[in-house]
């Protein structure tokens, strides 16, 4: 998979080419719209991560272009601007979905996974962790053949941790993804135990090892490693 | 008390004062004058008495002369009693008989007599209380007369500081335009009016160059907070890191996320401030708040709370995003302000919207619910905007927010 990050603080793009790089993309980076605009007309890619406020440019016309050229390629916009404005913009003029930063590396990843898996697969692509498979159109979730009963929360749950398997996931940005917005106002850190509890429960009484390793308080960590 | 009514004042009292100082002095002149007058006439006639008593050699012919005259009194005094020089006086007889008496010793028929001559004053006493009374009833009509004058003249002279004043008043800093004030042909006001607008401007100006100030700021630093947190990501993926690195990775981590998040609610308040909001659309709050409901479910259900709510269709003129900013401050601090196993109670009507949920009474003043950085509970990680925030929307959407403490039950309440 080949995305093109399109990002002028170079710190930033760094870290999300790194952060993506080890989740097995192949990420190119452009630093102002003359850059991305090239490298959109010359090389097809998967997803595109486009940020709003760029030199020389407005990101919503390098999403424009892509709109032209009708490729196959996912967008992502992403903005320092909380506004409405752009969001609603960049989703008219044909974007898939809109991170506001500062964002999660993990929430952008997961972001791009479902995104590719919609586009690419139109939604019929199943998740699969070893035994478990989450048919991701009817959102049905089995473990070895066998059907597991899931809430709302403990699916998307699911989805995140397998989403981002192997990486360490802070709390906060856990709940970020389970309750947006909401999740600043709450003392939402506490809920996010009792769902993890409740999800890693449900798993190992279907027989699956105990995937979720929790990290110093830091977060968790969803992983077949047994150490 | 008014400058008009200030001046009035003292026009007044000293207008009384010098009618009580000037109609004594008045009558005492004209009294003077008269008396003067009839000292003159008491004098000729004392010469014209005098002589014709020289002429009179016994006690009888005095009696038979005086018996025909009114105004004079012989009396025969004792043969050895010393000359005295003449005297004069005002002598008041019975009532209302006012004389002025003439009092002189006069040698007749070789032995002293005292002699007495006595002219009317009544009519020139009338004369001069007619005289005064009606000069001081002048008097008075003529200050009336001058202070209505004085109050009218006043009222229009100062009409154009009013005027600035009453704009002054109603000027606030938030508005986008400037004080209109009138144009006034007095040089001092014209001059108050130049200063005052000067000064608005220039404080209106530097208003807006602050607000953007911090709107810029606060723009500016979500760029490096979003490149502290993506790194620190990158950096906790590291399975080297030692637990004790961890943990202060972890510090840096939610610090950073609280020092973004207060950003964010700032940058929200000034962008309220600098009505950077123009995308008013007709929402119903009904559905706002349903939509918003479930997404609390989880919170709601870990709190154990019983929600009620009773909702009416309302609809505003409401920016969006603002709207739900405020509904969903309102219904978090009500949840998050809750006992456990307590109730959330939403009403919206036509007039108001109040949430309510159980609580202990509030342990500090409640003016201060709204003030930014307030906390009830200071080591709480809650930012103390979310009320701040909510009461800024209701003021940019034009309604009242007013909070109550009744029967353990915190309320708060958004007339609209």
């Amino acid at each position: 998979m080949k995305l093109l990050l399109v990002e002028d603080e170079k710190h930033l793009a760094e870290s999300v080419i790194n952060y993506l790089t080890h989740e097995g993309y192949i990420c190119e980076w452009a630093a102002d719209f003359k850059k991305a605009s090239e490298k959109i007309q010359l090389f097809l890619y998967d997803c595109a991560l486009i940020d709003i406020t760029l030199p020389g440019g407005t990101g919503l016309n390098l999403v424009q272009q892509l709109q032209r050229l009708d490729t196959a390629a996912g967008i992502i916009i992403i903005s320092a601007k909380n506004s409405l404005d752009d969001k609603i913009m960049g989703l008219e003029i044909g974007a898939d979905d809109y991170i506001t930063k500062p964002f999660h590396l993990s929430e952008l990843n997961a972001r791009i996974k479902s995104l590719i898996r919609r586009r690419a697969f139109h939604g019929k692509q199943d998740v699969v962790f070893r035994e478990i498979t989450i048919q991701t159109d009817s959102l049905e979730v089995s473990v070895n053949q066998e059907a597991l009963v899931l809430t709302k929360k403990e699916l998307d749950l699911l989805l995140y941790f397998i989403a981002n398997q192997n990486r360490v996931l802070t709390k906060e940005s856990i709940a970020e993804h389970l309750w947006g917005e909401h999740a600043d106002s709450l003392d939402s850190l506490d809920f996010i135990y009792t769902h993890i509890k409740n999800l890693r429960k449900k798993l190992i009484e279907k027989g699956c090892s105990d995937y979720i390793k929790s990290v110093y308080g830091m977060g968790y960590k969803f992983t077949e490693q047994t150490k | 008390m008014r400058l008009l009514n200030r001046t009035a004042t003292a026009y007044i009292i000293a207008s009384i004062l010098v009618l009580l100082v000037s109609i004594p002095i008045f009558y005492f002149v004209l009294h003077h004058l008269f008396a003067k007058q009839a000292d003159s006439t008491l004098q000729s006639r004392k010469e014209f008495v005098v002589s014709k008593l020289g002429e009179i050699n016994n006690e009888l012919e005095i009696k038979n002369w005086t018996r025909f005259e009114d105004d004079i009194e012989v009396s025969r005094l004792p043969s050895d009693t010393a000359p005295l020089p003449d005297s004069i006086y005002d002598r008041i007889m019975g009532k209302d008989d006012y004389f002025r008496e003439l009092v002189t010793q006069a040698t007749i028929y070789g032995n002293p007599h005292r002699l007495v001559i006595r002219s009317s004053m009544l009519e020139n006493h009338e004369l001069i209380e007619t005289i005064v009374i009606s000069q001081a009833l002048l008097l008075a009509v003529l200050l009336i007369c001058l202070l209505l004058i004085n109050r009218r003249i006043s009222r229009q002279v100062w009409q154009p500081f009013y005027d600035t004043l009453a704009k002054l008043k109603n000027y606030s800093i938030n508005q986008q335009t400037h004080l209109q004030l009138s144009h006034t042909s007095i040089e001092e006001f014209s001059e108050l009016n130049e200063v005052v607008d000067k000064m608005t401007r220039k404080i209106q100006a530097d208003f807006i160059s602050l607000k953007q100030f911090t709107e810029n700021a606060s723009h500016e630093i979500q760029t490096p907070l979003a490149i502290i947190q993506s790194k620190l990501e990158v950096m906790i993926q590291d399975e080297e890191l030692s637990r004790e690195q961890m943990q202060n990775l972890q510090i840096i981590y939610e610090t950073t996320g609280r020092l973004s998040k207060l950003n964010q609610a700032l940058l929200l308040l000034t962008k309220i401030e600098n009505n950077q909001f123009v995308h008013i659309e007709r929402l119903n709050l009904k559905e706002l708040i349903e939509a918003k409901l479930p997404l609390f479910e989880d919170f709601i259900t870990a709190k154990n709370l019983t929600v009620k709510s009773a909702l009416t269709d309302r609809w505003v003129q409401m920016d969006a995003p603002l709207a739900r900013v405020m509904l969903t401050n309102l219904i978090s601090n009500a949840i998050k302000h809750n006992t456990h196993g307590g109730t959330l109670e939403i009403i919206l009507t036509e007039t108001y919207l109040t949430v309510s949920n159980s609580g202990t009474a509030p342990t500090q003043p409640t003016e201060a619910f709204f003030d930014r950085f307030n906390k009830a509970n200071p080591n709480s990680d809650s930012l103390g905007l979310g009320l701040a925030i909510v009461k800024k929307i209701c003021d940019y959407a034009q309604f009242k927010i007013h909070y109550d403490y009744h029967g353990n039950i915190h309320t708060l309440r958004v007339q609209f």
